[in-house]
């Protein structure tokens, strides 16, 4: 922990992913205060309303305010900005009343306007057309985005381990069997797959069977690849002297296996995981973009971008709707970058810069 | 001898002596064949996996499917389009949907083997050869193209850089290709279209709309032209992963016993990357080009769509969405046989240019 927090600060690419990733990771979990509307809420004469926030006026000088816009034509949605007209933005209102984690009542949120008294709501991110608030939709979208990843390696990486692992230990006839299925399963393009295994499995089913249901699908198609490479791990460590002394010991073969080799693989398996979470999250986007992801009401980052960025009439004329492409782009090259440093820290020819 | 892949081999070396003494005489034809066989079975299984799933899901596919023949075949079709039970039961009986799912398997083999006949789409009643068969092509000319100029590019590149290693140019590009390896393809391709409407520079859509029967060059140009974009998407989508992989295992033969025993010899150092190291870092690269095709199958489903190409991957979309089993089938079966074709190809390859592995008599 210690090397890895030395090396983190001499690798800045890696220390602004871990920095990234971790206030995404919070945002997520406060999204109810940090959000300052509900992502649900209409916002009936503000549709496909651009961004509004900006940090100066002679009004109220340096600090974020809204600037004010009107709606000039309805059929194109072209606003125009009102000279001088600013609305300041406040840290800690009271507005829309929300469930913290689904339980704690609340209307506090971490900044907003003063909405009560006519002043225009602030749109960090713009609106989607039926004018709802993208910053927060992007937020409460995350919960799904951001989750998928780690429940998706976690269902993927049992499964390799232990398929992979009992393959590894005891060879013979289960090896290659399960090695003859891993290899069927790669066979197959993975988007194939995916694409048929979530028409046939699917098609009226609520938000959350179908989150269950992609998470499933994706550990599905993802773990013949860890399968292989722990199967070769394990199989080059059980011949070494501290599993022959533990079988000499007579420990049952699976405490062996799963106590005394597998942890053996820590470093791989940080690896992996870190590698395997971008995958998942851009495999729900891919099925999200295809209309088979997460089903209404629930909204994914993915699911938002084929809503509404899918349109190339949308992505010309409102382009803020990419946004919630963006942060995929952010956390995908994050989790990269940090697992190329797990990687060097992983390989034992690598050093340390000191 | 060195068995790329035992995995037939143990299976089918306890056949008996004939067959082994027949390998024994002719090394490369009984790898052929070992592995011919296995892509046969793999196929079959394969087909049948996706007839037990289709027959797990709920009913809907079959009903979908009666559905769909009885309204396109106006033979059966009574006043108001009321059909009985009965006439629903004789339809399912008559496509073999009321059998189990092995037994429809069979009569889809049977008809396909011994009938060459692939059956017709349901939703456009065209024959699913012709709609395959014209897919098909588009997506071979597609992925061929990106994989041709993905493997020229990067080596090309990769050979260049395991030259500067450690230099301000090496790291550049370990972070260029590191970017581009994880950049999301969906949003790469989104991107690009994003850039192709707003500076009208390019065509959104990535098929010409002039028909091919006209001017040939005029077509060609102009199916480049519309192609240029995605190529560009999938090439930018491969080459993080194939520049690491090359300068990686350039750098690692370099490293070897063998390069210095050249050096010590006084060969030159562009003759030893080209003949020697060169040569060598092909292995890693022909065995992760088969999976590369396979991912580029997978990718080119995503940019046919936001491309609008007419390829396998919109034809296979579709079908999956309307549930055209016929269609998803033969989809299917051609995407694996041609995946299966590559990896046999690039093991016959690696034979060729791999000085190490030689089925014959070492």
């Amino acid at each position: 922990m210690k090397r890895f927090l030395t090396v983190l600060g001499h690798r800045p690419v890696a220390a602004v992913s871990l920095t990234v990733l971790v206030v995404m990771y919070l945002a997520m979990a406060f999204c109810e205060v940090l959000s300052p509307y509900d992502p649900t809420r209409l916002f009936p004469d503000a549709s496909d309303h651009p961004p509004n926030l900006c940090w100066y006026s002679s009004q109220w000088g340096f600090g974020p305010q809204v600037q004010r816009m009107v709606m000039i034509d309805e059929v194109s949605r072209q606003y125009v900005r009102i000279k001088g007209e600013y609305d300041p933005v406040h840290w800690g209102v009271t507005a829309d009343p929300v469930k913290l984690w689904g339980f704690l009542p609340l209307s506090w949120h971490v900044f907003g306007t003063d909405t009560h008294s006519g002043a225009d709501p602030v749109f960090l991110f713009g609106t989607d057309n039926l004018g709802r608030d993208l910053f927060s939709r992007i937020l409460y979208g995350a919960r799904i985005s951001l989750t998928i990843g780690f429940v998706g390696v976690a269902v993927s990486l049992t499964l390799a381990l232990l398929l992979g692992g009992l393959a590894g230990y005891y060879g013979g006839f289960w090896d290659w069997l399960i090695m003859r299925l891993c290899e069927l399963l790669i066979l197959i393009p993975g988007l194939y797959l995916l694409l048929f295994l979530r028409s046939i499995l699917s098609d009226k089913m609520d938000s959350a069977s179908s989150y269950a249901l992609i998470t499933v699908i994706l550990s599905f198609v993802s773990w013949p690849g860890m399968a292989r490479l722990v199967r070769g791990m394990v199989h080059s460590l059980k011949r070494a002297d501290f599993v022959t002394n533990a079988r000499q010991e007579k420990m049952p073969p699976l405490t062996i296996l799963f106590r005394h080799i597998i942890p053996q693989m820590s470093s791989f398996l940080i690896l992996s995981v870190t590698l395997g979470i971008p995958g998942f999250i851009l495999g729900e986007t891919a099925l999200s973009y295809l209309g088979l992801g997460i089903t209404d009401p629930a909204f994914s980052w993915g699911s938002l971008i084929s809503r509404d960025a899918a349109s190339l009439d949308n992505l010309v004329h409102f382009p803020w709707l990419f946004l919630p492409g963006v942060f995929l782009i952010v956390v995908s090259l994050a989790y990269n970058f940090l697992g190329e440093l797990l990687r060097d820290l992983a390989d034992p020819h690598w050093r340390a810069p000191s | 001898m060195k068995q790329k892949s035992g995995s037939v081999a143990c299976f089918v070396d306890n056949l008996g002596a004939p067959w082994r003494s027949w390998s024994a005489g002719h090394p490369l034809a009984s790898f052929l064949t070992s592995r011919i066989l296995t892509m046969v079975a793999v196929l079959f299984l394969l087909g049948l996996g996706v007839f037990g799933l289709m027959s797990l899901a709920p009913g809907d596919i079959v009903d979908n499917y009666v559905r769909a023949q009885l309204l396109n075949s106006s033979s059966v079709m009574t006043q108001n389009n009321v059909l009985t039970a009965a006439e629903i039961a004789a339809m399912k009986h008559r496509l073999w949907l009321d059998r189990p799912f092995w037994e429809q398997y069979g009569h889809w083999l049977w008809r396909v083997l011994v009938d060459h006949d692939l059956g017709r789409s349901l939703l456009s009643q065209a024959p699913v050869l012709f709609l395959v068969s014209t897919r098909m092509v588009n997506s071979l000319i597609l992925n061929l193209l990106s994989l041709v100029f993905l493997t020229l590019t990067s080596f090309a590149l990769g050979i260049w850089l395991s030259s500067k290693a450690g230099t301000k140019w090496d790291v550049a590009a370990g972070f260029v290709s590191l970017f581009l390896n994880a950049f999301p393809g969906i949003l790469l391709l989104l991107l690009l279209q994003m850039f192709a409407a707003s500076t009208r520079w390019f065509p959104v859509t990535a098929y010409p709309s002039e028909s091919f029967g006209g001017n040939f060059w005029a077509f060609s140009g102009s199916y480049l032209y519309h192609l240029t974009l995605p190529l560009l998407g999938a090439f930018l989508g491969g080459i993080g992963g194939s520049l690491r992989l090359i300068r990686a295992t350039m750098l690692e033969q370099l490293g070897q016993p063998y390069v210095t025993a050249l050096r010590s010899r006084g060969i030159s150092e562009g003759r030893i990357r080209f003949f020697h190291a060169f040569r060598n870092t092909m292995n890693p690269f022909i065995t992760g080009a088969s999976g590369l095709l396979a991912d580029l199958f997978s990718g080119s489903l995503i940019l046919e769509i936001i491309f609008a190409y007419p390829g396998i991957g919109r034809l296979m979309y579709e079908a999956v969405i309307q549930k055209d089993i016929n269609l998803v089938m033969t989809n299917i079966m051609f995407i694996s046989f041609l995946i299966l074709a590559g990896m046999l190809l690039s093991d016959i390859a690696l034979a060729l240019v791999d000085p190490r592995i030689r089925y014959g008599k070492a």
